[in-house]
């Protein structure tokens, strides 16, 4: 068996309790290198066709990845994956923190989740051992005191809690899954999935040996990381202002999502540049043996309990000028509520911002919302929201089920400015000055999504980082024009970041702007794995992982008609400031999906090509 | 000829937000050593130039007197 694994999957099967360890061997771990696309592999293999996502035949899977557990900055990622309530389709999703490593330590590398416990419990695991705890005592609490039980009854401090909040419980279509209180696989509705389970957590410890084939190697590339953070002060920068930074750069091209993408820019959105946050509430934290440190933890306020962390920049826009918002206590709070609940800042901003509109147009009235006047910019009633959706109280209700549910409800002209893809609200990045976005948005399996490849700045600069340069994107590109350049940008960098998910690192560490690179990458899983790989076996798992993803959507019903974008995008420009009059263009965004299709292997409704299954290796999936 | 540099995000940590007035030649190779100089050794090679929020065409804009630029490196994804 490699080194750097630990060899062994836990499976639970809550309906029976019964607990167990599969040893899949070598060619497994070759063949789907751990992270996303372990998940993706078993929501496949798991979960038949066209069940109920919040039934006990979904299967959840938790995944480290090959490097995992070595103290490299950007190591301690994990994944999640499932069918998700909130799509139908594939979920998947990522978070840092701390949970990653301590899983590895314990002796999993991965852990599979069926069936429905018959009352809340929880998972503990321990050096090795899996065992069903109760959790009836903690149903319903906010996760902070969650997780101060279980770190109490089971008698350590340095247990580590992946958990929902109520919102998870309350099966939410959105809410997500928090480790450390502070750190979450944010996005399609992870949460949920555990809440349907009756599964409030899964708390890890261990303190086993993770064997590494040249350990030597990993200490130097971690120092080199923390010196770098430390000399040059491009990477000082990003650990002092964080994701925030993306505020700066959407607000000098006034495209930070405004009023329920009705617009780029908005009075008082200064307030929300990087510095002012830095300068007033936000500090840097960290995930676990990460010299970039680019967490955000709030200070100088009492506000809010800053165990649940600050908020990053998707938090920033989708809750703030999405929602007629500048004001950065109103957010913090907002993120602090989304936090002790579990529930997805981006979605809840979305559905929000939507629900905002429909009152604004009088699609919804005051009787719709319990008295609530949801105009934009009142704070105070997206706080009180918050609460009720994460309890699915009253109007509440209806947030909880996502923007396209609701405009599923309203009906008419008012499903034309619901912003969703395959019922994922979009993150706080525009299509409209981001190009490629409109194909990454439309065509990401598991729904828009901004961390599935690089973007059009990337591509703006002069001249265009060697890292681009290496996938062969050699000519400077305007941001705002989809054309075939842009698909290339688009696909030859999604399976980066699919790479990026599959071997559970971060792509804010390696990759293109980062501390490290892709040839770090492929010798840190050497080092780790003793596998002898190179960059090309790896870039090939991660398409294999997107291919998986397509097939297991196919075999749910999505076609290439969910494909795309919704209609305010096309046919209603932005209004105000240098952005004012933009639009995505329909004719090129029909004609650059159907090239991407063809360059991914993908026949006209996106399903991949037996041609291409062939190619990957993933021949067992032609007959389904 | 006199324009004005701002950076925006990362590059606003050490060199400041304020927009920073420059003297330099109306051409583009002018601006880009300008921005190269005022980062200096940062460890940031690959910036991005916008003015009126869109990135500038080094090959068809023309850089004019009091011309405002941002500058910022595009993180992440960009």
């Amino acid at each position: 068996m490699f080194k750097g694994y630990a060899g062994r999957i836990l499976h639970v099967d809550l309906t029976t309790s019964k607990i167990w360890a599969e040893e899949p061997g070598e060619s497994f771990y070759r063949k789907y290198l751990g992270g996303s696309c372990f998940g993706v592999y078993y929501a496949l293999t798991e979960i038949p066709a066209n069940v109920d996502p919040l039934g006990p035949d979904n299967v959840i899977t938790f995944a480290v990845g090959p490097i995992t557990g070595a103290p490299i900055s950007g190591a301690a990622r994990h994944n999640v994956s499932a069918k998700s309530p909130l799509t139908g389709g594939i979920g998947t999703s990522e978070a840092g923190g701390y949970w990653a490593p301590e899983l590895k330590k314990a002796g999993f590398d991965a852990v599979v989740i069926n069936g429905k416990a018959e009352k809340p419990v929880y998972l503990w695991i321990n050096n090795g051992v899996g065992e069903l705890r109760d959790a009836s005592h903690i149903w319903g609490s906010y996760t902070k005191e969650a997780q101060e039980q279980i770190r109490s009854e089971l008698g350590d401090k340095y247990i580590r809690v992946a958990q929902i909040g109520p919102a998870g419980e309350n099966l939410v279509k959105y809410a997500c899954i928090s480790n450390e209180l502070a750190h979450f696989n944010g996005r399609t509705g992870m949460g949920a999935v555990m809440g349907s389970k009756n599964l409030k957590a899964i708390a890890v410890r261990g303190t086993l040996p993770i064997e590494f084939e040249d350990p030597e190697y990993l200490k130097a590339l971690a120092k080199s990381g923390v010196e770098k953070v430390k000399s040059l002060s491009g990477y000082q920068g990003f650990k002092s202002l964080g994701t925030n930074v993306n505020a700066d750069e959407l607000y000098a091209a006034n495209c930070i999502p405004t009023k329920n993408w009705t617009s780029g820019i908005m009075n008082g959105v200064e307030n929300l540049l990087a510095a002012e946050w830095t300068n007033s509430y936000i500090k840097p934290g960290t995930c676990y043996a990460c010299a970039q440190s680019c967490k955000r933890n709030i200070c100088n306020t009492d506000a809010v309990d800053p165990e649940y962390g600050g908020p990053e920049y998707e938090t920033v826009g989708m809750c703030g000028p999405n929602l007629g918002i500048t004001d950065k206590l109103d957010i913090i709070k907002i993120n602090e509520v989304c936090s002790k609940y579990t529930m997805d800042t981006i979605s809840f901003g979305g559905t929000v911002g939507y629900a905002m509109e429909c009152f604004e147009k009088e699609i919804l009235t005051l009787k719709d919302t319990d008295g609530l006047a949801l105009n934009f910019g009142n704070a105070e009633v997206v706080i009180k929201l918050a609460h009720m959706t994460g309890k699915r109280e009253g109007f509440g209700n209806l947030i909880a089920e996502g923007t396209k549910r609701m405009s599923e409800k309203l009906g008419g002209s008012a499903m034309d400015f619901a912003i969703h893809v395959k019922g994922k609200e979009f993150p706080a990045h525009m299509p409209h000055n981001k190009s490629s976005l409109a194909l990454a948005y439309a065509t990401v399996a598991f729904g828009a999504d901004h961390v599935s490849s690089n973007f059009d700045a990337s591509i703006a600069t002069d001249p265009i980082p060697y890292q681009l340069q290496s996938f062969g994107l050699m000519k400077a590109q305007n941001p705002y024009q989809l054309n075939d350049e842009k698909v290339r940008l688009y696909w030859l960098t999604q399976r980066a970041y699919s790479l990026f998910d599959t071997a559970s690192v971060c792509c804010l560490t390696f990759g293109f702007w980062t501390i490290y690179d892709f040839s770090d990458l492929t010798n840190a899983i050497n080092a780790a794995t003793g596998m002898k790989t190179q960059f090309l076996e790896l870039i090939t798992i991660a398409e294999r992982r997107l291919a998986m993803m397509r097939v297991f959507n196919a075999r749910e019903g999505f076609t290439s008609k969910d494909d795309d974008l919704p209609k305010r995008l096309f046919d209603e420009p932005l209004s105000g400031g240098v952005s004012d009059g933009l639009t995505v263009s329909r004719s090129d965004f029909d004609r650059t999906k159907k090239l991407y299709y063809e360059m991914a292997g993908l026949d006209l409704e996106g399903v991949p090509t037996k041609a291409k299954l062939v190619e990957l290796g993933l021949d067992w999936l032609i007959q389904s | 000829m006199l324009i004005k540099i701002r950076f925006l995000g990362v590059l606003s940590s050490n060199l400041g937000s304020k927009k920073i007035v420059a003297d330099i030649d109306p051409d583009y190779g002018a601006l880009q050593a300008k921005i190269v100089d005022l980062i200096g050794d940062t460890g940031v090679a690959n910036f991005v130039v916008l003015k009126k929020g869109v990135p500038i065409n080094k090959e068809t804009d023309i850089i004019a007197e009091n011309d405002e630029f941002c500058v910022f490196i595009p993180i992440s994804g960009g």
